[in-house]
Formats: C-alpha cells, structure tokens, sequence
C-alpha cells in the first residue's frame, strides 16, 4: 500500500529501520524484508544465520550452510508466513526511481529468474537458469540457457524462455538508472542472443572482473528474466502482475500488501548442471504486512509469523529466553555499514585533515552507542566481505582504525585547519544517520572542530544533498551491497566507472580499485583488493567508514533447510520445509 | 478551575471588571488569587516554565548533549532522576534545556502571530467596514479546515524545518486571536462607558487606548494561554513526527521521536515519559490559567470552554 | 429548510474548485519541492527530471491565465494543469498517483473504510462519553463524580493525543508484550475483534481526548438548563427527574452540544491523520502524511477537495440539526 512502501514514509521508515526492516523474515532464507530507504540505507535483506544463540559480539558470521544441513525434507509443503515491511508500491520491476529497490528486489528473488547469482562466501557463481558459462575472452561472457517456461499466465502463457528474453530484459532494464545500474550503462557494451543455440552473449567495454556479481550483471533485480512481449507496453499489466519463470508464481496481493506466492509446478528442475527436482519443497510463502515492530515480535511470539528480524539484541535474547529452543535465534554481520563523506575540497582536501577527521573517530565508542556494542569497525571494505576484506592485524587497517585525539590536534595545526569555524555537516532524517552525525559532532569536538548539523528530509538529502554532492560533511548508512565491488566504488574519481559524491579525484587509489577489477584471476584479484583498501587508507580517502552492524534474527525451529552465511543467495531459497503438521 | 469554591463566588466578581479599579491592584489580586488556588498552580506552572526557558541550560546539571558511553540507559536515580539516553545524555538535563524550544515556539508565534491578529481583530471589530469582512471570511475558512492537514499542506509546499512550522502556526494564530479579539471588541464598542467618552468628545485613538484596551486585556490573556498550549502541541507534534527539530537538538517532542523511531523507548519507557510529561504539563498550565481567567471575567461560564 | 440545504450544496462546487485554486497556487505555483526530483531518485539527470515532468505534465503552464513581465502582462494558455485536472475530476478522474501509479480514487476507496471506522468509532466514543459524563456532573454537581469529571476533563484536553498515542505503542509492548493484531486492515463484519483490538484502543483516546472539551461544555449547558425557569416550572409540575433531564433540559441544551460535536468532529478527523500515521493503520489520514513527504500532488489534491466536502457537509449537517433540534431555528 502506498503508505509504507517504500521508506519515504519517514515515520515507519524510522520506527522500523534500526535493523528490524533488515530482519524481516531473513531467516526463512526469504528475507523480502526490505528496503528502508532507497538508495542509501541498511536496508535490503540481510540474511540471518540460524546457529546457536546469539554470540555476544558475533564478529564472525555463521558457517554458511545450504539447506543440506538438515537433511532431506521428510515434509513437502506448507506454507511459510512471513513478515512483509514495506508493502510493495506496485509489481513493476521497472520503476519508477526510488520505487524499484523494494519491488524488484522482492521480485527478483521470487518471481523472476537468473541466468546465475554469486554468493559472498564463495564468490564464485552458482548457476540458475544457464547451464554453461564462458569468458572466451576478458571482454566476452557467453551463457547457454536450459531449458524452462514462464508462468503460465497471459499474454506469455506458459511458453518457453528465450535467449531473446534474457537480452529483451537486459536491455530494458538499461533504459532505467539508479544503484546497481552502473554496469548496464557504463561497462556493458551490447548483449546478444541466439534462440536456435539458446545462448546469450554479453560484450563488455572493458574487462571487468566483477561482471558476474550482484552489483554487474548478476544483479537480483536487472538480471531478472521476464517474457520480451511484456516489457514494452504494458505498464498496467507490469503494475499489478509479475510474470517471470522462477520457482514462486505471485498468486495475489492486495495492492501490494500481503502478497501470496505460490510454488510454480513447471520450474525448472536444474540449477546450472544440478538437479533440483522437487524443489521449491513449500507450497507457498505467504507474507504479511507489518509495519510495527513490537507487532511483529508479538505476532511472532504468538505463532502468527514463522520468523523474524529483531530490531536489537536485547529482543533476540528476551525471545530466545522466552521460547527456549521452540525458535532459533542468531546473529549475523551486516554487509551493510555506517559511513561519513568529506567533500574534496579545501579545507577537507589536505590529507592531514582527513586524517584527524579519522584519528577523532572512536569507532568501539560509535558501536557501544548507537548499536550497543553489536558492530563491527569497518575500513574501506565492510568486513563481511570476508574473502576480499583486510585482516584485522594489517598495519593500514590498525593505523585506520587508530583514535588519538592529541595527534589529530597536531596534524590539524600543521594543516592550518580553521577551529574557529564551524563546518557543516547535513544528514537525513532517518534515526540511524541523525544519531551518527550527532555522535560524530561530540568526537570531532574532542579535536576542537565545531560541526554544524543540518537535519534534512530523506528526499532532499538524497536527491540533492547526497546525489548532487552538494555538502560539506555528509553521513549515513550504505545499502548492505553484496559484493567487494561497489564498497569500492564510491573511491573512484575517474568518470563512468564509479559513484563518487565527494568529487574525489586520487589517481593512485583509481588505478589500485580498477588493478583489481580487471584482474580476471581471482586469487591475484584479491591481493589487489587489498592493495587498494591500503591505497585508499593511505590517502585518507574521504569517504570514511565507522563500523558495520550485527543483525539478529529468529525462526522457529520447525523452519528448516535455510541458508544463511550466504549473502543474498539464501533469499534465492527453495530448499525451506516446514517440520511440522 | 476553582473547583470546590464556586459556590461561594462573590457577586462582585460577576459585576465585571468595571468595579474593580477602585481597589489597590495587590488587594485586587489577592482576593482573586485566594479564590483560585489552581488559578495560581497554573500561573506557577506558566512562569517555571518560562524562567526555565530563560536559564534551563545554565542549571542544568549536564550538558544536554554531553557524549559518555559509559552512561548508556541509566535508568531514572538521583544522579539521573528521568535516566540518560543512548548517548548518555542525562534526560533531567535535556528536558530542561528542552523547555527553551517549547517556550520560544509560544513565544514567537503569540509575537509574530497572535499580537498582529489581535490588533486586527479589535481593529476590524472597531472599524468594521471591509477590512472585518476579508477578515472574517478568511479566518472562518481558515478555521473551518483541521489544523493538522493545513498544516502539512502548507509544510509540503515550503518543506519541513522549525522555521517553516513557525510560520503557519503564525499564520493559524492570527486568524485565532483575530476572531475572539474581534467579538470582544464589538462587545466593547457599545458598552456605555465608550459612547460616553465618544460623547465627551474623545478621539477613537484615546478611547481605544485608555478604556477599550485595559477591559480588552484580559481577553487578550485567556487567547494567549489558548494559542500558546496549542502552539507547543503543534511544535512537539510536528518534531515528533519527523518534520520539525534535528535530532540531538535537546526538545521534547523531538526526544520523544528519537526515543520511539530508535526502538528504545519500547525498552526504557522513562525516554518517552519524561519528555511526555513536560508537553502535558506546560499544556495544563495554559489551560488552567486560561480557565480561570475565563471563570474570573465571565464566573457564568464556569469550568465551560 | 431543505431549500436552504440545497442552496448550500449549490456553493460546494465553487468551494472545491476554490480549494483547488489554492493548492495548485501552495504546490504547483510557489517554489517548492520538486515531485520529480523524488520520483526520480538517485544520479537522476536533469534531462530525466525533465522527462519525468514531462510525463507528469508538470511541464505546462499551471494555471489558464499567467502573468508575463510585459505588455499586455496576461497570457492565455491553451493547455494547462489546473483545466486538466478540473476537466478530468468532473469527470471523477483525480489522476494516478506518484508513486503507485494506481489511480487515486482506487488508492483512496482501499483505504476509506479504515479512516471512516475509526473516526466513527472515535465519535461515538467521545459523545457517548462525553454528553453522559457531562449530564451526570451537571446533576451530581459538586460531588465525587463532579469533581472527577472536571479534573479529568482539564486533564484529557491537556495531555497531546499524540502522546497518549506513544504510551499506547510502548506500554502494552513493554508491559504484555501485547502488540495489536497484524495483517493490515480487519474488516468489522468478518473479523470484529480483531477490527476492535485494531481500532479500539486508538479510537478510545481519539474519542476520548476529544470528550474532555464536549464534557465540559455539557456540563456548563446543563447547568444553565437545570436553572432556568421551565424547568422550575416542570418540577413544580411533579415531573420524575429523568423526564425532566432528557426531555426538557437536554433537548434545550442541545443546540451548544451539537456545535461542540462538529468541532469534535472536525479534531477527531484530523486527529486520524496523527493516530493513524503513529498506529500504522491504512489510513486516509496515513495515506495524506505519506504523500505530503513524498509531494505526492495527485493524491494530496484530491484530500485537500475531499477534506473541503467534509467541513462544509460537517458544518451543513450541524446547521439543519439546530432546525431539527430547536423548532424556533428556521432557515429561508
């Protein structure tokens, strides 16, 4: 319903945003939960890991596991409920703007299909629908289709899936912008495809060593296959309906609250050269709109729902307590983190300043606030990217997360930096990022330096404030992105290839990012990851990292064959049975 | 409210306030007083909080904003008698530098919104003509609309911000006080004592000035409780939701938003209480002095509105 | 009388259309926050703000008639957003919204009966409550009951319902660990007590934070009734008290109460907009917060109209009651 959709709903957005709307229903591996904000927020399914109770600093995320872990399904069917926070505006997964992230993200892990999704754990692609995929050349990427049809609903009917669906879709998908549409616009070249072969050919500008990942070409939202008839045309269908091939079909919704989604009996029975057969093993997901968060505990509690986001970790525990081991309950790092941005601009262009600004930041005092202590310190790379993130005991990483107060005073005074001016610093008013900006005024005040807050509303800040780079001092909460890729990213000052705010310019940490991401071979690939985390610790880079949130999570124990530790894959989740009558 | 006193109410009080002057004002006002024990409870009330308005950061036992992660959720106890937030901030301290947003809010929308209406409305009322007919359908229009949603409205079109919300409870005020300020005037204007001196050959200027305004004023105070409560709702409830004061700014209705978006008010209930409290008792009273300006001008209208 | 109706209803277009007016000037004519620029979102480009415009028509003159730097300083526009959205709203058309892209009345008629039940529901409570409480602290006057009546009253009108509203979320959570029933909205017919556990509570304090004025004023009326000279008369006259109550004495306190119940009306309507936004129902009033943030045009233009008929059929019903209740109130 348009009133909670899509966390423009400030309110609900706030209410709801310090890790419940992540929660959602992430343990069931469905997590549709939700994206707070579009654009920029904690946000979009974080998956829980169901293993033992909640670790008291959970720095380490669960082992992943795969739905194997409790062996064959002795039950078929059932149907899971679930939270659903925001109600979805409409079913377009098309847009407009701001609106596609919660649709298309929900959409993308149910409705539609993929050639193939990667993992965080691994990194290394797991094939859906494409059976064969090869990169005869740096630039090329030639994916071969198995067979499989789409809903059976009209105009499509049931028929078969394309090659020519898939480029129909990704083309589409390259008229609209936004997060996560970077590589469509700036690193795809063409995509063709052949319908007698069955295969799709992706030519590439430039080789791009992430091609395969959430944030390129294996996006769960622009890789989604829909029928070509639909994508031109039939905005009103597109409104109210889904149509794709993958493993749920959308029975109902009403006006995008509390959609019904129901197994597709004609789904593919193969994942890439895997049999599935059988799979998805429940009958239905079912989801419920609730905006509240102590309504959704209650309603958790009660039976009503068969998982649940928690919104701290004291309501994790409380519930553990009170079930006992009815439900499981765990914890899992958040790809997702807390972050401040410095314009490139003088005064903030001296590298001495923004290594005070860092030296000032006391992130274990950060965490201990605004999260009571369930966080992580974060560096340029968020620490759930566990294959690609620097180790703890790394000097640069040591030196980053270094706070002393006396020699940020120092390298102020050789830089000349004014204290007797007050520096602005605008933020929007979700809770999270107001709380950190007004945390980060008390520790910049430690060095002297008086901020200036400015409060704005979340579009504003968005669109004009972040958007348009038009601040001073800026902070916030990024997107839970998954992959190494687009944490990155936001360094790169050279045009086209990345998002950068701060009107950053560094060559040396340009060239560092882009060795690593177009370096094909995976293991020198991520020694160049690193390399480029220390380049742009080296230069003080101006996007400062703080930490990265744990999230707490709960099912009930009759919830089985999740995945969790997997990054977004377990949201991909057919493997789920319900162990009860 | 003069709740257990209203029976023996002296007849010389329902006389008017015409009799009165010829009593010294402390004797005056201490009959008064003597008869409205919560007439001077509010009055108590009123004037606490607006001294506090005036030096609540300088006695305040903390700094409203002070960073001490030690002090996290504290629940309330001597050091901290309302508990300290997640940030550590002692909330007795917030919520006393809290009653400067609160107070300047009143205050400057019954300067910028409630005086200029007044003026109006006892000129249109004096006056008469077409400055009372624009006047008169503009704020029934006004009137006619639930405040929330013009309220919104107008904040859609200017966009949020404590500047803006300022500006349309302005607005609201003027029209308020030119409505009441305009029926006592007409009132006024036929009482005997102005046809006399319009009689004695007084100028209008001299005769608004030395009788119509001194028997207008206590209108003019019961209007000014009234639009003052209202204001202070208006702010806590627009910053509460989101559309008014940055968060971390030390105000109530702003607290009370951190406390619940942040879920930790669900947790620790005193974050949203306290805040709650002040609101509710800055409103009570405005309200009863208002009330009991109202029972002592016109004792008929007893505990009415 | 009804002529007198009919003659009123007569003036509701040119109220609406005067409301029109006036939001189109707030949102479309004064610089404000570009709709756009939200729709479009993120990395938007200026030429895809101006498509966006160009979708929405936002790209055409507001107004039929705009005014020009030069002579002859008025321009007519052959197109324009205010005739559109006039000639399709007589048609019963306001458009689609912003950001669902269903059409607004659709969104609307979805979200009615929640915002009519509760408003209902919150009227009900606060008369019932409030003529009652006001009767029996009129005639039990200076007792236990009074005296209650009369601090609670000064009480309920000054504590903010929003308030009370947040007391509502976090003490039956914290204490019970009772949250109100999940699964948007319960429909009365097929589901009372969740529909109930679902609006009751809020209902209750928007009906009864709205009683504590209506009381008072029931109270004072009353009293004044009680000791007017017929009801001496119909004392004298050997009358049992009840009779005496609710037939003389309300009836000829009727007329004050009833105005009392259209101002109750008219803040327990925009009450919903705060109680439905802080409780999460699906509101109208939700729906109008939401779209205030989001500049939703559409949609606010047509509550800015729907909330015009309201007030004037409010203020309609409240004049032809004072015929109905008080014979002597005629209207030509």
């Amino acid at each position: 319903m348009a009133d909670n959709e899509f966390g423009l709903r400030y309110w609900q957005d706030g209410r709801v945003s310090r890790r419940r709307l992540l929660g959602g229903a992430a343990i069931g591996g469905v997590s549709l939960a939700a994206i707070g904000l579009v654009g920029c927020t904690r946000g979009a399914s974080s998956n829980k890991t169901p293993g033992t109770s909640a670790t008291p600093n959970g720095l380490i995320a669960a082992t992943p596991t795969d739905g194997t872990q409790d062996g064959k399904p002795t039950r078929l069917g059932g149907i899971l409920r679930v939270q659903q926070n925001p109600a979805w505006p409409n079913m377009d997964p098309f847009g407009p703007g701001v609106l596609t992230l919660v649709q298309g993200l929900a959409l993308g892990f149910t409705v539609f299909d993929h050639m193939w999704y990667v993992p965080t754990d691994t990194g290394v692609a797991e094939l859906f629908l494409a059976t064969k995929l090869e990169q005869p050349d740096a630039l090329t990427l030639t994916a071969t289709l198995g067979d499989a049809v789409f809903h059976n609903k009209p105009p499509v009917n049931g028929r078969k899936v394309l090659a020519s669906d898939v480029e129909a879709s990704f083309k589409r998908f390259r008229e609209e912008t936004g997060i996560g549409y970077d590589w469509l616009h700036n690193v795809m070249d063409d995509i063709t495809s052949d319908d007698q072969a069955q295969t799709v050919t992706i030519k590439q500008k430039m080789p791009w060593a992430w091609v395969l990942t959430s944030s390129n070409a294996g996006s769960p939202i622009t890789s989604s296959i829909l029928p070509k008839e639909i994508l031109h045309g039939y905005d009103d269908l597109l409104r109210k309906d889904a149509i794709g091939s993958g493993h749920w079909t959308l029975l109902s919704h009403d006006n995008g609250a509390n959609p019904k989604l129901r197994k597709f009996d004609k789904f593919r029975q193969f994942a890439g050269t895997k049999s599935i057969a059988g799979q998805p093993y429940l009958d239905g997901i079912d989801f419920t709109l609730v905006t509240d968060p102590n309504a959704a505990l209650a309603a958790f509690k009660a039976g009503d729902l068969d998982t649940i986001g928690f919104g701290t970790k004291a309501d994790a525990e409380r519930t553990a307590r009170d079930l006992g081991n009815k439900v499981v309950v765990g914890s899992d790092l958040g790809r997702d983190f807390f972050t401040m941005m410095l314009m490139y601009e003088p005064p903030f262009k001296d590298d001495r300043v923004r290594h005070a600004f860092n030296l000032l930041i006391d992130r274990k005092e950060a965490i201990q606030v605004l999260e009571q202590g369930s966080g992580v310190p974060c560096g340029p790379m968020p620490p759930a990217q566990r294959r690609y993130v620097l180790p703890d005991s790394d000097p640069a990483l040591q030196e980053y997360f270094k706070t002393d107060v006396k020699q940020a005073k120092q390298l102020l005074g050789a830089a000349g930096f004014d204290l007797n001016q007050s520096y602005e610093m605008k933020f929007s008013n979700r809770p999270g990022d107001s709380a950190l900006a007004n945390l980060l005024a008390s520790q910049f005040a430690r060095g002297g330096i008086k901020l200036k807050l400015t409060q704005q509303d979340l579009i504003t800040w968005l669109t004009t404030t972040l958007s348009q780079s038009q601040f001073k001092l800026t902070c916030f909460g990024q997107l839970p992105y998954e992959d190494p890729d687009l944490p990155l990213r936001f360094y790169i000052g050279k045009q086209g290839y990345g998002t950068n705010f701060m009107k950053y310019d560094d060559p040396k940490v340009d060239d560092a990012i882009l060795a690593a991401a177009t370096e094909l071979n995976e293991e020198a690939r991520i020694q160049k990851v690193m390399d480029a985390q220390r380049a742009v610790i080296k230069a003080w880079s101006p996007m400062l990292n703080i930490y990265s949130p744990i999230g707490y999570g709960g099912r009930y124990a009759y919830v089985k064959g999740t995945i969790s530790g997997r990054g977004s894959l377990g949201l991909f989740n057919r493997t789920t049975w319900l162990d009860k009558a | 409210m003069a709740t257990a006193t209203s029976r023996q109410l002296p007849v010389a009080v329902d006389a008017g306030w015409e009799t009165l002057p010829e009593r010294p004002w402390y004797v005056r006002w201490r009959r008064i007083a003597a008869q409205n024990p919560l007439g001077v409870v509010a009055l108590l009330i009123v004037v606490g909080f607006f001294v506090l308005g005036l030096v609540g950061p300088y006695v305040a036992p903390y700094p409203p904003r002070q960073l001490d992660a030690a002090a996290q959720f504290l629940g309330p106890s001597w050091a901290h008698p309302f508990g300290t937030n997640e940030t550590g901030n002692d909330m007795f301290s917030r919520v006393l530098v809290g009653a400067r947003v609160s107070m300047t809010f009143g205050a400057i929308v019954i300067v910028f919104g409630f005086v200029p209406g007044a003026l109006l409305g006892v000129l249109s009322g004096y006056a008469g003509r077409w400055i009372d007919y624009v006047l008169q359908r503009s704020s029934e229009a006004w009137s006619a609309f639930p405040q929330v949603i013009l309220v919104l409205t107008f904040l859609t079109a200017f966009g949020p911000g404590l500047r803006n919300i300022e500006i349309v409870t302005a607005i609201g005020a003027v029209f308020g006080s030119s409505r009441v300020l305009r029926a006592v005037a007409i009132i006024e204007k036929q009482k005997d004592y102005v046809l006399a001196a319009h009689a004695t050959g007084a100028s209008d200027a001299r005769i608004f000035a030395r009788h119509v305004l001194p028997n207008v004023m206590p209108y003019i105070i019961v209007g000014i409780s009234g639009v003052f409560a209202a204001a202070v709702v208006i702010e806590a409830t627009l910053s509460f939701l989101g559309l008014g004061l940055a968060v971390g700014t030390p105000g109530w209705g702003i607290d009370l938003n951190a406390a619940i978006r942040s879920g930790y008010g669900q947790q620790y209930p005193f974050l949203v209480l306290f805040p709650g409290l002040a609101i509710s008792l800055v409103v009570l009273g405005f309200n009863l002095l208002g009330d009991t300006l109202r029972d002592i001008l016109d004792p008929r209208l007893r505990g009415s509105r | 009388m009804w002529r007198y109706a009919l003659r009123r209803l007569l003036f509701l277009p040119l109220i609406v259309v005067l409301v029109a007016v006036f939001t189109f000037v707030l949102l479309r004519v004064l610089p404000g926050q570009d709709p756009a620029r939200v729709m479009a979102g993120q990395g938007a480009t200026p030429d895809q703000i101006k498509e966006i415009h160009r979708q929405l028509g936002l790209d055409y003159p507001v107004f039929p008639v705009s005014l020009r730097g030069e002579p002859p300083f008025v321009q007519l526009n052959r197109h324009d957003q205010f005739s559109k959205w006039l000639g399709a709203a007589l048609r019963g058309d306001f458009g689609v919204t912003y950001q669902s892209q269903a059409p607004v009345r659709q969104e609307f008629a979805r979200r009615f009966p929640a915002s009519f039940e509760l408003i209902l529901l919150a009227l009900i409570i606060g008369s019932v409550f409030g003529i009652s409480f006001g009767i029996l602290s009129a005639l039990y006057r200076n007792s236990v009951l009074d005296y209650v009546v009369r601090v609670f009253a000064v009480f309920g009108a000054s504590v903010p319902e929003f308030f009370l509203l947040t007391l509502l979320i976090i003490l039956p959570s914290y204490l019970f660990n009772y949250a109100p029933p999940i699964g948007g909205y319960h429909s009365l017919l097929r589901e009372p007590m969740l529909n109930l556990r679902q609006f009751g509570p809020p209902a209750l304090i928007l009906g009864i934070g709205g009683s504590a004025a209506l009381m008072r004023l029931v109270r004072t009326t009353m009293l004044e009734v009680l000791r007017a000279d017929y009801i001496r008369t119909a004392q004298a006259k050997g009358l049992s008290r009840p009779t005496i109550v609710l037939t003389h004495a309300f009836r000829n306190a009727a007329t004050p109460i009833v105005t009392a119940l259209g101002t109750a009306f008219l803040a327990v309507f925009g009450g919903s907009v705060i109680a439905e936004t802080i409780m999460s129902i699906q509101g109208v009033g939700a729906f109008f917060f939401i779209s205030t943030l989001s500049r939703d045009l559409p949609v606010i233009q047509f509550l800015a109209v729907y909330t015009a008929v309201v007030v004037v059929l409010a203020n309609l019903i409240i004049d032809l009651s004072y015929a109905l209740i008080d014979r002597r109130v005629r209207y030509s």
